[in-house]
This record gives C-alpha cells, structure tokens and sequence, in this order.
C-alpha cells in the first residue's frame, strides 16, 4: 500500500470515530436535555406537593389549637374564695389525658376531681373532657354525687374501655364538707393525693382500686379524713413526677411529696420537675391543683 | 420469633419481661405475649423478677393480655415483683385484680 492510500485509510477510520462520537454526544445532549426538563418538572410537583403539605399542616395545627382551647375552656377558673384553688396543667404533646374540675354540689359540699386518660393526643383529650363534663353536670343515674365510692363506680359502669376505643382513665375524687370539714374521697388506679396539714405533718391519701373501665362491675371503697383551716391539698397526675432523675432512674414519689409539701406554688414544683428532667418536653402530661382550706 | 423471655412450665405460660416495659417497649411486649398466649397455655404468670420498672402503658398491655387469657378460658397473675413494681401494682389496683406471688410456683398454684 502506498504512503497515500494508507493515510486516506487512516483517515477514513477517524471520519468513522468522529461521526460515532457527535451521535454519542448528540444522544447524550438529548438525555441531559430531557433530564433537565424531568428534574424541572419533579421539583414543580415537589413544591406543589410541599404547598399543599403546609396548608394539611396549617390546618391540622389550627385544628388541634382550637382542641387544647376548648380544654383548657373547660377547665375552672382558680377559686379565691375559701377553698382557694391554684393550678397547673401543662400537656407533654398539644393535647394529653389530664383534666381536672372542682364544683359545688350543694351549699356544703364541694367535689374536687382531676382524671388521666391512658395515652396522650386527640382520642385521650375527648375521653377526658366527656368524662369531666359528665362529673361537673352530674350525669350519671341514681349517683349520690357526695359519696366518693358510687361516683367512681357509676363512672366505672358507663365508660367500659370496649366501648371507649379501648381507653381508660384513672382518677382522684374527693368531697370536702364545709360544716363538719370532712373529706371524703376515693380514687381509681391514680396517684395518692397529698394533705399537707397545717402543723406540717403530710398525709398520702388515696384507696385501693381499678382505672375506669378496665374492668366491668367493680365497686370502689371510699376513705375520709378531717380537714382543718390552713391545711393544703394537692392532687396530682402520675406525669407529673415520674421523671428520670437520672438514666434508668425515676423520681420516687416519696421525694416527689417531700419537695411538693415545701413549694409554694405549682409552677415551683413544675421548675423543679423540669430541672430533674433536663432539656425537652416532659414524657408526660403535668397536671397539679393544690387546695387551700 | 419473639424477643420475650418465656417458658411453658406445667401447663402455665411464664412470661418473664426484662428490664422495662414503659411506652417505647409496650407494643413489642404486647404482639409476643398475645400470639404466645394464642398458640400455647391460657394460664399466664408474669414473672417479674428481671423487671425495674413499668409505666402506665406497661400496665395496659398487662390488662389486655390478662383479657386475651380470660377470654381463652385461662387468667393471669403475678410473680416476684420488686418493690418499685409492688408500688406501681399498688395504686393501679392491679394487686388486688390479678393477684401478687412471691414465686412462680406459688403464682401458677393459685390457678388451681
């Protein structure tokens, strides 16, 4: 082969190589094209998919914001004629299981109650404010609303959890008499309320008994003590000192009452809960309503 | 498979829970003690020895397993809890409905 027709071989072979590369680079131009305008495309879905994801969003934290008013709506105002109450219900998530009430029965007996639904958000929140409203409006059947031991069992015979979504609650209720200063009370699978009297002894009062509707046909046995001027009455919810002192370690409640009789106010005792707790919100729902007499 | 500590001794099932069961581990405890409530004996002990510590959620998951088994012709009871559990028993009333042992044999003669 001459020198000349080898260099128009070679030459061939590179036309050859060249036009092979500007179709793969053409191919490749495309698919870059057509990545871009999908990469567009998925990031105006995208944004559209974030819009409507806040407005669900905005909707749902109105929704649930209009819900923790009306709890708290339903909550007392503190009394500031004798009994004087003060009080603290701080949720753990927007909504929880707390509620508390207190209301006169007749002109010398006046009920103090605060209940803890099982669980936390908008379920726990609807048992709770039912079970509150039913207690404030007196109505359950043929229930003497002064006698601790019926109003539980009442409650136990119309909130069975089979027909509350498998709910319960637990709960402290107490009537004070003002003529003879007795307290009766009673309570269901809840934390003892804490007499702190007047000469500073401190009593844990509460009775043996099932949450609310764990159990069908339970009776409830009620105690009672006397009550004097100047002595205080705290109720609580088992949130409200069962914290982590310290990893795997929780606040015993012995401390919990020995702390509480020395505070002042529920915003005291909720500084110092939240102190033990750390950083965050609490694990559960903060609930305390101290009496005085 | 379940992660659950369990032993089938004479005709009773012996559910022995470590550690904790609060909200974080309630469901776990729940979905093992049921399908081995559902495949094995009606008579459950919940033996408590390795327990530190139970939450409110914890007590529920206790009351539903105890419903499973009443419901399947069994019941359930309680073995060698530790003080802080005794307590938390205490006030949920829970002593009184199921019973507490001071050992597994003594919770599965209660059975009769």
């Amino acid at each position: 082969m001459s020198v000349s027709e080898e260099l128009r071989v070679q030459l061939a072979t590179v036309e050859d190589e060249l036009s092979r590369l500007k179709a793969e680079f053409d191919d490749l131009t495309l698919l870059y094209q057509a990545t871009i305008e999908h990469g567009e495309a998925v990031e105006d879905q995208l944004a559209e998919s974030n819009l409507e994801l806040q407005q669900t969003q905005k909707r749902l934290s109105e929704e649930l914001t209009e819900a923790t008013n009306y709890i708290f709506s339903i909550l007392p105002e503190p009394r500031v004629a004798a009994p004087r109450t003060q009080w603290l219900l701080v949720p753990s998530t927007e909504l929880g299981g707390d509620s508390f009430g207190y209301h006169d029965i007749d002109a010398d007996h006046i009920a103090f109650y605060l209940l803890d639904v099982c669980g936390h958000g908008v379920g726990a929140a609807l048992l709770s404010v039912t079970a509150i409203n039913v207690l404030r409006s007196a109505a359950l059947p043929n229930t003497d609303f002064r006698d601790p031991g019926a109003v539980l069992s009442s409650l136990n015979d119309a909130f069975p959890m089979e027909r509350q979504n498998n709910m319960y609650f637990t709960i402290w209720y107490g009537v004070y008499q003002r003529s003879s200063g007795a307290l009766r009370y009673a309570s269901a699978g809840h934390p003892a309320s804490i007499l702190c009297k007047k000469e500073a002894q401190v009593l844990t009062l509460c009775t043996p008994g099932i949450a609310i509707g764990m159990m069908p046909e339970m009776s409830y046995r009620g105690g009672h003590c006397v009550i004097e001027p100047g002595d205080r009455l705290h109720l609580v919810s088992d949130g409200t000192f069962e914290v982590e002192t310290a990893p795997g370690e929780m606040l015993s409640f012995n401390d919990f009452v020995e702390r509480l009789s020395r505070a002042d106010s529920p915003g005291e005792v909720l500084e110092w809960v939240r102190s033990l707790n750390g950083s965050g919100p609490l694990p559960d729902d903060f609930s305390l309503l101290t009496i005085d007499f | 498979m379940t992660d659950l500590n369990h032993e089938v001794i004479g005709g009773s099932l012996v559910l022995k829970p470590s550690r904790r069961i609060d909200s974080s581990t309630s469901k776990a405890f729940e979905d093992a003690a049921s399908a081995l409530v559902e495949s094995g004996p009606k008579k459950v002990v919940i033996d408590a020895s390795d327990l530190d510590y139970i939450s409110s959620a914890g007590l529920r998951v206790i009351l539903t397993t105890a419903k499973k088994a009443k419901a399947a012709g069994g019941g359930l009871t309680i073995a060698c809890a530790s003080a802080n559990v005794k307590e938390v028993l205490s006030v949920s009333g829970f002593d009184a409905i199921f019973g507490l042992h001071d050992s597994v044999d003594a919770a599965r003669a209660s059975f009769g």
